[in-house]
Parts: structure tokens; C-alpha cells; sequence
């Protein structure tokens, strides 16, 4: 690289080498040095400071809620439940994680099959209806104490 | 964080892991946003297209390839696509016009014009420019990416790309001194 194609790259990546490619960097800080260098990048510092005027500051607290909000979103109720139950916690995480959502449905038939009322009186107790039928066939010196 | 790290959250992020996604997410927003306000130069929009870049990190991680380009490079490419579809859609992109030679672009006394430039006047400027001049002084000059990544964001050789971007350094030198001597002449 001679001092033309420095001048060349100063045009095109502007002053700071860390914006030079990299394969022409340590060639164009040496010639940076030079009288001719320092010159050229005197130049082209004035646009290089105009251009850095330009900042941007996104709100990136906010962004990064709604896209949390909005990852949270896509996911599958039972995603949802695990990460309400176990909240991810990293890597080892994604090898449990999947395991605990197979077992989830066992544990939901438990949680339903416990929910419901068992009818205790089903088979081995008496109706009030039964009792009536029985009252009426038993004899009159039976009484009720000698129903089952 | 190195590639393979980065490839390795990537990979879990791919497996569900939103611990992963965090870390990811709180690494490459700023830059993607940032990126998104100087394309759009429009907040709330610049806003939707970050929110979507990253979401898409989410939902479509499976298809990074690390052996392709870097993490920042991949997103800046979603972004750049998303951004110029979301310009074209409103009719505020353009294929690129020839260089307006009313412009002046004088050496050493022109930089003195430079003098007292404030953010406004880049930004105008900046949005005064040819579109591929502006996503290629973006890419680079703000993003700072390498110049191979950006000439395959914009699917263009490093040659054609260092042309763009000596073309947009010259332009926008000329737009803000235009301005600026606007500016002061009120």
C-alpha cells in the first residue's frame, strides 16, 4: 500500500483503523506515521467527526420487555406451565425441561383423577330408596336397627 | 463471546431455552435497534422491526448457521431485508439515483463548513442519501461490521461496496455542508 491507496482507504473506512479491513490495517497505521499519513487524515477527520454527531438511543429497557412479552406469548400452554413451575435456569435445564414436560400429563390424570368426588356409597350403602323397599318387605317385629 | 459460545446459546435457544434467548437478546438488541432507527430514521417503526429481527432469533434459530456468518451478522442481514421491505412498502425506497454534481465537495475549506455540524444535520443528511449508499455507510460506518459481512448482507462484492461507500462519504460531506451553510446563512 502506498500513500495514494492509504488516501483511497481514508476515503472509503474513514479515520479510525478499527474501522480498516483488517488485512490492510497494520500497513495503513504505518503509514499513518508518516508526515504524508497525518496529513491525509487531517482530511478526512473533519467528516468522520460530523458523522459521529449522529447517535441513536432506543429505548432498549422497553424493546427488550415486549419482546420477552411476545417470546412468553408464543409459547405453549404447557411451555408456559413448566416455566411458571420451573423457571429456566440454563443448560442443564434444556435436558430436564423436556423429560418434566413428558411426565406432565401423568401428573394432570393424577390431579383430575383426585379431583373428582368418589362415590363411596355406590355399591355398599343404602339408598334412601333401597330402605323403604327393604322397610316395606321386612316383617313388623324387624326394625330398622337390624338392617345391615 | 466467542463464535462457538455464541453458537452453543444459539443452539439452545433452537432446544427452548429462554435463559439462552435472554442472554442473546440483552447482547445484539442495541446494535439491531440502533441499526433499525438509522435505516427508518422513525422510532416507533425502527421499534417493530427490532422487536421482529429479534423474535425471529426465537423462532428461527434452527436456522442459523455458524459456520456461515456471525450471530451479529445474521440478524443485521434480517434486519436489513426487513427494513428495506418496510421503506419499499411506504414507497421510501429507491433504486439508487446518479450522483448529484450541483453538490459541491471541496477539499480543505470545505471541511472548515463541517465545523458546528449537530446531529440533525448528519441525520438529514443521511437520509438525504441513495439508499444503498445509506445501508452501506449504516453497516459500516455505525454497525461497524467488516466489509465482507456487509457486502453480503447487501449481496454485493467487497469491490462494489467500497465504491458505495467512497460515493456515500463524498455525498454526505457534500449534504452537510450544504446544509450547515444553509443553516448559518438563516
Amino acid at each position: 500500500m502506498d500513500i495514494e491507496a492509504f488516501e483511497r482507504l481514508l476515503e472509503t473506512y474513514g479515520t479510525a483503523s478499527s474501522r480498516w479491513p483488517a488485512a490492510l490495517r497494520d500497513r495503513a497505521i504505518e503509514l499513518q506515521a508518516t508526515d504524508a499519513g497525518r496529513q491525509a487524515v487531517l482530511r478526512h477527520r473533519a467528516l468522520d467527526r460530523g458523522l459521529d454527531q449522529y447517535t441513536v438511543k432506543p429505548d432498549l429497557e422497553r424493546l427488550e420487555q415486549r419482546i420477552m412479552q411476545r417470546v412468553r406469548a408464543s409459547r405453549s400452554p404447557i411451555e408456559r406451565l413448566i416455566d411458571w413451575l420451573l423457571p429456566d435456569t440454563g443448560a442443564p435445564a434444556t435436558l430436564w425441561r423436556p423429560a418434566l414436560a413428558a411426565t406432565l400429563p401423568l401428573v394432570f390424570g393424577v390431579v383430575l383423577g383426585s379431583s373428582l368426588p368418589i362415590d363411596s356409597t355406590e355399591d355398599t350403602a343404602w339408598t334412601e330408596q333401597d330402605a323403604l323397599v327393604l322397610m316395606g318387605l321386612v316383617g313388623e317385629d324387624e326394625t330398622m336397627e337390624s338392617l345391615p | 463471546m466467542t463464535r462457538e459460545s455464541e453458537a452453543e446459546l444459539v443452539r439452545q435457544v433452537a432446544a427452548g431455552s429462554m435463559e439462552a434467548y435472554r442472554v442473546l437478546l440483552e447482547r445484539q438488541l442495541p446494535s439491531v435497534a440502533r441499526f433499525a432507527m438509522r435505516m427508518l430514521n422513525d422510532p416507533s417503526e425502527a421499534e417493530d422491526i427490532a422487536q421482529e429481527v429479534l423474535f425471529r432469533l426465537w423462532t428461527q434459530a434452527d436456522r442459523y448457521d455458524p459456520s456461515r456468518a456471525k450471530l451479529s451478522t445474521w440478524l443485521h442481514n434480517i434486519a436489513h431485508n426487513l427494513c428495506i421491505d418496510h421503506l419499499r412498502k411506504r414507497g421510501r425506497w429507491h433504486d439508487e439515483p446518479p450522483d448529484d454534481d450541483t453538490l459541491t465537495d471541496d477539499a480543505d475549506p470545505a471541511d472548515a463548513m463541517l465545523a458546528g455540524i449537530d446531529a440533525t444535520i448528519v441525520q438529514q443528511s443521511l437520509r438525504s442519501l441513495p439508499e444503498s449508499q445509506r445501508s452501506a455507510l449504516i453497516l459500516s460506518y455505525y454497525q461497524g461490521l467488516s466489509n465482507r459481512d456487509v457486502a453480503s448482507i447487501m449481496a454485493i462484492s467487497v469491490e462494489a461496496l467500497e465504491s458505495l461507500l467512497a460515493r456515500a462519504r463524498r455525498k454526505m460531506k457534500a449534504l452537510m455542508q450544504d446544509r450547515n451553510e444553509h443553516e448559518r446563512s438563516r
